[in-house]
Order: structure tokens, then C-alpha cells, then sequence
């Protein structure tokens, strides 16, 4: 494996945590939104919560592969 | 093991999502054939409905009536008794438009099946409070999967899957990061479909607390046989009074789960979005179409009615519907997954303490997040 996945020092619980909590916040938000409004909120929370899939995909594209 | 249970609530749920497009396929769809105004607003006397659906159902009396909103199909469940049990209801359609009767709704089919195992796995009440518990598990499973994120994600970075010969390095890292970005919505899901399971206990607690309450003056009263039934029409003339411009989503007859022996309990939707999906009953004396009191539903039947949009992810149209899906096959992955790496998990594993030292994980207990609340 690459190098770049791993980190020299360990990283602290709040940066561990960064981009879950980023992404648990927008999908938040993208389910109560939907559920307060039609048409534009609709497309924002879709979007919120499409955040996610776009993290996987974006996680894939970038996987290690052994060399 | 509760994982399987789950396993098995997104294997079935995962269908469901799409019920309406499926049944629209299957030709089921009454709600798009029939164009015209809602029956929740305008169209035929419902009294001519009722009689009209209740002629074809000699010796069966009327249990509900719901309205729709977005076209003229009325639908009218009958039994064969005030209290029937659901397996015992037809529901029936009719066209408020023009007053046609569409049959009654096609019995069983794969999709009610599905949705069967989905609630209560065809056992009834217990089956689904069981299947509750299951969606509480699932909560916890999350938490705790989350306390053990960070331990072995200390030395790698966000988004790290690292795939190649070691597999149960890569299980773990895909257990881990697609675990961890799909938690909120998980929670949601696990949490809400909890919340489903005990809606028949919620109804009757709401029953037999503030309704009891609002017809108080009745309380001696006999139960109001059939025969003297009055107007709908003046009946929801009535409430709608009470609660002016708010649509009516249906109406429970009296003596059954959703009202008093007594009453029409006509239950409105609110009018502002937000507000749609929770309903405020109104209750009027069915004899002679006098309001008796219209109250709003106490929090915990509101947090329910909230539950079910939240769950079913129905309410921001198809894209929404098809993120619920993905979102669904991506849990489905973390449950296979965290399987996997319980059954791998053994003591001294030497796989496994290669595994720890290149993920530099802190903790060497080897436990997979999100397993240990599974199998506690």
C-alpha cells in the first residue's frame, strides 16, 4: 500500500471526525428540508443527502490498489 | 442475531421504496387513471358514496373512509363488524367523480407480502414490536460503531479503502467509511422505523387517553348501531367549520381503532407542508352531526405521523426515492461486511495483528465497528 493513506501522527478525535460530521450535518439537513417545502427544497435536500454517494464514489476513485 | 433481522428489513424495504411506481406497472394505480378534482375537496354527496359502496356489501358495515389528494378516488373499507380486525376489511374504490365503483383492492400480491415481512413478518403485533427492537438495535449498532471509528481511523485518513490482497483490511476499511458516512442517515431510518413498529400501541394509547377525554360526555352512552348513523356530508360540514381550509384525509367510523363508539373522526391534514403530515382529528357526534371537540393529537402520535415520511422517503419525489435506494444497497454492504468480519474475528488471529499493525489502530481487541453492538 501507498503511503498516503496513513497519517505520520496520530490525528485528533475532532479531526477524525471532521468529515463524518460534515456529512451527518448536510444529510440532516437534507431530510428535514425536504420534508418542509416542495420544488426548490426538494432539489436542496437531494443534493444534501447526495453528498454522500458522491463522498463513496470519490472515496472509490481514489482507493489503493496494490502495485 | 439482530444484524440478520435487519439484513432482512433492507432487503424488503428496498422493493418497497418503489411501491408506488410498482403497483402504477402492475396496473394497481388507480391514483393516476382517475384524473379530476381530489376527493379530498370536492365531487359527489358522500352519503350517495357510502350507500353506493355499502350496497354491494350486504351485512358489512363502513370502517373508514379515505380521501385522496390528488385525484377523485375515495376508497371505503367495510368488516364485517364496528371492531373487525384487519384481516377481516375490504377495501373497496370508487370514483367520487362520478360516483363509479372500481371493485374491491386486489388481495395479496408480492408487494403487500414484502410489506407483510417488512412490518411484523406476518406475525402480527408481536412481530413488529419485535422488528422495533430490531430498529433499535440497529441505533445502538450505529453508536457503538462510532465509538470504535476513531480508534482505527487514527492513522488513516478519511475515505481510506484499501483493497488488494489483504481482504479483511478492506473489509474493515469499507465497513468503516461506508458506515460512517451513511450513519445520520441510518440513525434516521433505524430510529423512525422504531417508531413505526409501535404505532398500533400509540393509536390505542391515543384512544384511550385524550380522545377518551374529548368525548367524555359520552362515556355512558351506548355504542351507535350502524342503522342510526347520520349524514357524512353534515358531519363534515361540521368540522370543517372547526378547521377551516385544512383537507380531510380520512374518516374512522365509530367503535373501531381510530375513534370512539360514538363519533366520526374525520382527521384533517394540516395546510402548510411541513404541517401535511400531521393530522388533527375532528370529532362529531355521529348521530346527529354536531361537532363535539377538534383537537391536535399529543406529541408522541405527531413524532409518528413525522416518522413515517422520514422512513418511507416518499415526500421529495423520485430522485429522493432513488438516494433512499442507493443509501438502502450501501447499508445492505455494511451489514454483509460487518458479517464478514465477525465471523473472521478469531483469537490471535494472525491475519488480524498484521491488520492492526498496518492500520496502526490503537485498540488490538480486533472487534470491527459497528459489530459488537450487533452481537451483544
Amino acid at each position: 500500500m501507498s503511503r498516503s493513506s496513513r497519517t505520520s501522527a496520530r490525528q485528533s478525535v475532532s479531526r477524525v471526525f471532521a468529515w463524518p460530521l460534515v456529512l451527518a450535518a448536510a444529510s440532516l439537513a437534507g431530510l428535514i428540508l425536504g420534508l418542509t417545502g416542495d420544488g426548490v427544497l426538494d432539489v436542496l435536500s437531494c443534493l444534501l443527502i447526495g453528498l454522500v454517494p458522491i463522498s463513496i464514489v470519490a472515496a472509490w476513485l481514489r482507493r489503493e490498489t496494490p502495485q | 442475531m439482530p444484524t440478520l433481522f435487519v439484513l432482512m428489513l433492507c432487503l424488503t424495504g428496498l422493493p418497497l421504496i418503489f411501491h408506488d411506481e410498482i403497483e402504477a406497472i402492475t396496473g394497481q394505480d388507480y391514483e393516476a387513471a382517475l384524473a379530476g378534482t381530489p376527493s379530498a375537496q370536492d365531487g359527489l354527496p358522500l352519503d350517495m358514496m357510502l350507500a353506493h359502496a355499502m350496497a354491494g356489501r350486504p351485512g358489512e358495515v363502513p370502517l373508514f373512509m379515505a380521501f385522496s389528494q390528488n385525484s377523485s378516488l375515495l376508497t371505503i373499507t367495510t368488516g364485517p363488524a364496528p371492531d373487525a380486525a384487519a384481516g377481516d376489511m375490504t377495501l373497496l374504490f370508487l370514483d367520487r367523480a362520478n360516483g363509479a365503483s372500481l371493485g374491491p383492492a386486489p388481495a395479496g400480491g408480492f408487494m403487500e407480502f414484502l410489506l407483510n415481512l417488512h412490518t411484523d413478518m406476518l406475525l402480527g403485533l408481536p412481530g413488529m414490536l419485535f422488528l422495533g427492537v430490531m430498529g433499535l438495535s440497529l441505533v445502538l449498532a450505529l453508536v457503538s460503531g462510532t465509538v470504535l471509528y476513531a480508534p482505527f481511523m487514527q492513522r488513516l485518513r478519511f475515505g481510506t479503502v484499501r483493497s488488494g490482497k489483504n481482504r479483511r483490511a478492506a473489509r474493515l476499511d469499507q465497513h468503516n467509511f461506508l458506515g460512517i458516512v451513511i450513519l445520520a442517515w441510518a440513525l434516521i431510518i433505524g430510529l423512525t422505523g422504531a417508531i413505526n413498529a409501535f404505532a398500533d400501541p400509540l393509536t390505542d394509547s391515543w384512544r384511550e387517553g385524550e380522545m377518551a377525554e374529548m368525548t367524555s360526555a359520552y362515556v355512558n352512552a351506548e355504542p351507535l348501531l350502524p342503522a342510526r348513523y347520520g349524514s357524512l356530508d353534515q358531519a363534515m360540514a361540521s368540522a370543517q367549520q372547526a378547521l377551516p381550509g385544512r383537507s380531510p384525509q380520512f374518516i374512522g367510523f365509530p367503535g373501531g381503532d381510530w375513534s370512539s363508539p360514538h363519533h366520526y373522526a374525520i382527521f384533517f391534514q394540516g395546510d402548510r407542508p411541513l404541517t401535511r403530515h400531521l393530522l388533527t382529528p375532528a370529532l362529531v357526534d355521529a348521530e346527529d352531526g354536531t361537532l363535539t371537540a377538534a383537537r391536535t393529537m399529543p406529541a408522541l402520535n405527531q413524532a409518528l405521523m413525522m416518522s413515517k415520511p422520514l422512513h418511507f422517503g416518499d415526500y421529495g419525489g423520485l430522485p429522493l426515492k432513488l438516494l433512499w435506494a442507493l443509501l438502502t444497497l450501501v447499508m445492505i454492504w455494511v451489514l454483509w461486511t460487518g458479517i464478514m468480519l465477525w465471523l473472521g474475528r478469531r483469537p490471535g488471529h494472525v491475519e488480524r495483528r498484521v491488520d492492526a499493525l498496518v492500520a496502526g489502530a490503537a485498540l488490538d481487541d480486533g472487534e470491527p465497528a459497528g459489530v459488537a453492538g450487533m452481537t451483544a
